[in-house]
Formats: C-alpha cells, structure tokens, sequence
C-alpha cells in the first residue's frame, strides 16, 4: 500500500524509447509518402501546373520564405484574436447554460441548430458589413471556433457526479463557489478537448474568410498562386498552414499538460507494448 | 486529536440527549407515472455520540433517509429534527460520506480534506493542523500531498472520511461508504472506523446493505424492509467494545445475523432457495463476499 512509484532505469529507457517512437514512426510514414509523390509525378509525366514535385515545393519554401512569414503574420493574428474570443464567450456561454437552466433552456436548442446553419455561408456577409480588413476574419474565426467549446465545456461541467454536488450542497456553499471549485476544475480535461478542436477550426475560419476578401494573409496567398497556376507556391502555403496549424494545437496541448496532470489522459507514459 | 478547533456541537452540555429524531417520516417521489412512496411512517432516534446503522435491501429508501437528515431532500410527511431543530436545509454540523469518495481528483490529499473548509468558507489556517492529524490518525501520514490517482480505494476512501470530519462535525452520516471497497479492505476500514469512533464518539447514521457490518458497528439497527421504505425492527447490540473481527465469527455475533437475516426472510427479501420463478436475485455479489468471509 506504501510502495513509491517505481523510477528504474528501465522504466526511463521505456519511456525514452516510446518518446523517439512517437517521432520516428510518422516521420517514416511521411518520408514513405514524399517518396511516392514524387515516383508519381516522374512515373506519369505529371506537369508542374497541374503538380509540382517535393523538392519544387521545398524550394519554393526556402526561397520565399520572407514572403511566406509575412503573409503568415495576419492570418495568425486573425486566428488567435478569433480562438480567444471564441474562448472567453464559449466557457461564458457554456457557464450559463450549466447555471441558469431558462436560459439553458432558450438558448441550447437554438446553439445547436445554428450549427446546421454552415457559418462559412455569411463570410461574404460578414465582409459587406465589416470590411476587408481584420474584423471579418476574426468574425469567423470566432463563428467557427466557438461552438466546440461551447458544447464541450457545458458537457465537463454537467458530467460533475451527483454525489459530488450533494457533498458540495451540504457545505452549503454559494453556487459561484462550487462552479470555481468544483466544476471548473472538473471540466478542465473537456475544455481543452474543446479548446484543441476551436484552435484547429479556428485556422479554417481565418482562410475562409482571407479566401472570400483580403489584400493578405495566408489565404490570399493560396488564392494568387492558384490563379497563375504556381501550384509550388500554392503547396508552400499549405504547408506553412499545416505548420502553423500544429504550432497552435501543440501550445494548447502543452498548455494543457500544465494545468492538468492529474487528468488520466496526461498520465500513463508507459503503455503495453 | 488534542488542541483541535471545537465548534459548538462538540459541547454537549445544554443539547437534547437526542441527536436526531424521525417522526412520522414520509418520502413519496413525483414521476411521471405518479407518485412513489419511497419512505413511510419513519419514526426513529438517535442518541447523541451514538452509533446507529441501517440496513436493508436495495431500494427501501435508506439512502433517502440520510439525504433527509442531511438537508438535501425535504421529507413529504413528517419532520426531521436534529437537536430537537427541524431539518430546513444541509447542517454546519454534519458530515457525509457516500459510497464513491467524490474526492477532487486535482487536489492532494491534504487540499481535499480541506476542501470542506473552503466550501463552508471557514478560515483554511485554522483546520490545516487538524487535517494533517486526522489524516495521521486514519495511517495516511506521509501522503498528504499524494493526489488521489496515486492512492488506493481504501485510501481514497480515508480521505473522504478525514474530509468528513475536518470541521468537527457533530453528526456524521455514512451511505454505504464502504461498499465499493474490496472485502479485506471492507474488513479494515470497518476496524479502522470503530477506532476512530471511540476517540472521537461522534453521533453516526451509517447505511450499509452488509448485515455483519452493520452489527460489528453499531450500537443499534434499524432493519428496513422496501416499498414503501420502513422500519422492520430495531435491534440494539450489547456486544463489547472495542470489537474485533474474530468476535464475527463467534455464536454472540451470529446470533444476531442470523436474527436480522430472519427478518430479511419473513419479508421475502432473503430466501432460503433460489427462486426463479419471481426471478430479481436479491443476494448481491457484496454479500455473497460476505457470507464467504464469515463463515
């Protein structure tokens, strides 16, 4: 009952060893992927319009590099002005559907079904009313981003046990206190799960919107080289997405790795095999 | 438990001898298909720093009762008094201990026997020698800053009964707290509780559905029998204290199992052989453990 958790050599080469798999067995995969990319392109005769090579959208990464970082800058600002707002008005909204159930009840079926409504339709909308500027796409960066939060975060804090809000109940404590104490806590591992999907919505969001209208941005990018057929530039500009994609959904999770390590979900490194 | 901070429950000069008092205690639940008579013409005392058990089968309301006492369910019929003041709302001088140990998974041991004090808004410095001394006291010294994934469900459980007790409550109530531990678990929990009573003789409402618990225990036990929830008999046990687990095995202790299981029998809750044809086995594996473990 009183053992320590065991700290042997062997559980530290375990734990190395799964960290340099979890790198090695997708980087294989990846490289395995270029590789048939670019057997593809030689094999078929592929033109470089229609697809450029591994290596093309590689050089075009190193030399436009600058272009490509500067370009970057508004998408990202656009992205994360969005997920924050996203974020503050979800855990708002989610704290209020959790507390106050007539407005859970007004406002829940109304939520869900502006969801079938495809927000990325009121992009050209959206500009009329707010420019071309940087309103807009934080606009639909938040649209998009903000509904998984929502839904996630009301999920956390009503998945709190019964008997644990009647232990709560019989402290007498204010409702405030057991939301801060109990069930914001509680949800943490919910939120970030929302939190994760929201940042990664949250890139669409900005695109879509750079697509629809914009002197810049990533997505101006993609919707210049796509119209002088610079399919080099055009993959240069996904990737740098993707990248910045990951950036984002990592610092969440790390974020998350910080705030939570008490979650199952951030415990267990060893796993069988 | 010297130099702890004492509440005014913990004077007993000046209270009723009765710590709580059931009279004509009815619970009936609204539903859909009406109503359901979960608890009928209850009428029960508890002497103060007594320890009184409950036990009957599954759905004869006898979590109902304790969320009674509690505050947090308000009785249909009936009152419920604690110190002779009738029951409105949760107590400040109540403890409570469910069958999970609802402890906060992201506080340490320490943090989630205190969380009864943030809750209740009293002053944190004040209890946090207290709580290192319950914890002490229940042989969790060492792991107050363990959080709960690292400990087990004895452990677990431990804590959730230093946490009951951090803020000196007067009444202490069980529901079944030790039902989801293993049975040599059970077995010292139930040794560990006593121990603890003795020192502390709080007043304990404790539920379990294990009759042999409740005898080793108690000073008395209300047998309840379901549907409508009441009681069948209350049985006082005059078996010396402190007890220890040979003692359940010997013919004083069976003798009243055997007594309790009777009543259990005459109310067709237990049968002597399987009935198929009423289907609903009532022997739930918890007892079966039991039956093997007191044999």
């Amino acid at each position: 009952m009183t053992e320590p958790p065991t700290t042997t050599s062997g559980y530290k080469r375990a734990v190395r060893r799964q960290r340099i798999e979890a790198i090695a067995y997708p980087a294989g995969a990846l490289l395995v992927c270029l590789g048939l990319w670019q057997l593809v392109i030689i094999v078929f005769h592929i033109q470089p319009y229609l697809l450029p090579t591994p290596a093309a959208v590689f050089s075009t990464i190193i030399g436009q590099w600058s272009y490509l970082i500067s370009e970057s800058v508004p998408t990202i600002i656009e992205v994360l002005l969005g997920f924050a707002i996203a974020t503050i008005v979800g855990v708002a909204i989610a704290v209020a559907i959790v507390t106050w159930r007539p407005f859970e009840k007004a406002m829940y079926p109304l939520l869900v079904a502006s969801q079938e409504v495809p927000q990325i339709a009121f992009a050209p909308l959206l500009l009329v009313w707010f420019g071309f500027g940087l309103t807009s796409k934080v606009i639909i960066a938040f649209l998009i981003a903000f509904f998984p939060i929502v839904v996630n975060t009301a999920a956390g804090m009503r998945s709190v046990p019964t008997e644990m809000l009647d232990l709560a109940l019989s402290t007498r404590a204010h409702g405030f206190t057991i939301l801060r104490k109990i069930r914001f806590p509680f949800a943490l591992p919910n939120i970030f799960t929302g939190l994760k999907i929201g940042v990664t919505f949250a890139v669409i969001g900005a695109v879509v919107g750079e697509f629809v209208g914009s002197g810049n941005g990533l997505g101006y990018v993609l919707m210049q080289a796509n119209g002088r057929l610079d399919t080099a530039l055009l993959f240069a500009a996904i990737i740098v997405l993707i990248v910045m994609g990951l950036v984002l959904f990592l610092a969440v999770s790390l974020l998350e790795r910080l705030l939570i390590p008490w979650h199952v979900s951030q415990r267990n490194v060893v796993t069988a095999g | 438990m010297k130099g702890l901070p004492e509440t005014p429950m913990k004077d007993d000069s000046g209270l009723p001898a009765d710590a709580v008092t059931f009279e004509e205690v009815g619970l009936t639940y609204t539903t859909a298909r009406g109503g359901v008579q979960a608890l009928a013409g209850i009428t029960l005392t508890i002497p103060r720093g007594h320890f009184v058990s409950i036990v009957g089968p599954s759905g004869c309301g006898k979590s109902s009762l304790l969320m009674l006492t509690a505050g947090l369910r308000t009785c249909t019929e009936g009152r419920v008094l604690i110190d002779a003041v009738p029951v409105s709302g949760p107590q400040a001088g109540t403890g409570i201990v469910f069958q999970s140990d609802t402890l906060l998974d992201w506080r340490t041991a320490l943090d989630n026997v205190l969380v009864q004090i943030e809750l209740r808004r009293l002053r944190k410095a004040k209890y946090q020698q207290r709580a290192l001394d319950l914890l002490r006291s229940v042989g969790l010294g060492g792991f107050e800053q363990r959080h709960p994934y690292e400990l087990s469900g004895g452990m677990r459980q431990r804590i959730a009964i230093c946490r009951a007790l951090i803020h000196d409550p007067g009444l202490l109530l069980m529901d079944e707290p030790f039902g989801a531990l293993d049975a040599l678990t059970r077995d010292q929990m139930m040794c560990d509780l006593q121990a603890l009573w003795l020192e502390q003789r709080k007043t304990v409402l404790f539920i379990t559905h294990s009759i042999p618990e409740a005898i080793f225990l108690s000073d008395r036990v209300v047998v309840m029998s379901p549907r409508p929830g009441r009681i069948d008999d209350i049985i006082d046990i005059k078996l010396p204290r402190p007890r220890e687990l040979h003692m359940t095995t010997e013919p004083d202790f069976n003798a009243y199992v055997q007594g309790i299981r009777q009543i259990f029998e005459r109310r067709g809750v237990l049968r002597a052989e399987p009935d198929t044809a009423h289907g609903q086995p009532l022997a739930r594996p918890a007892e079966s453990n039991e039956g093997r473990r007191l044999r």
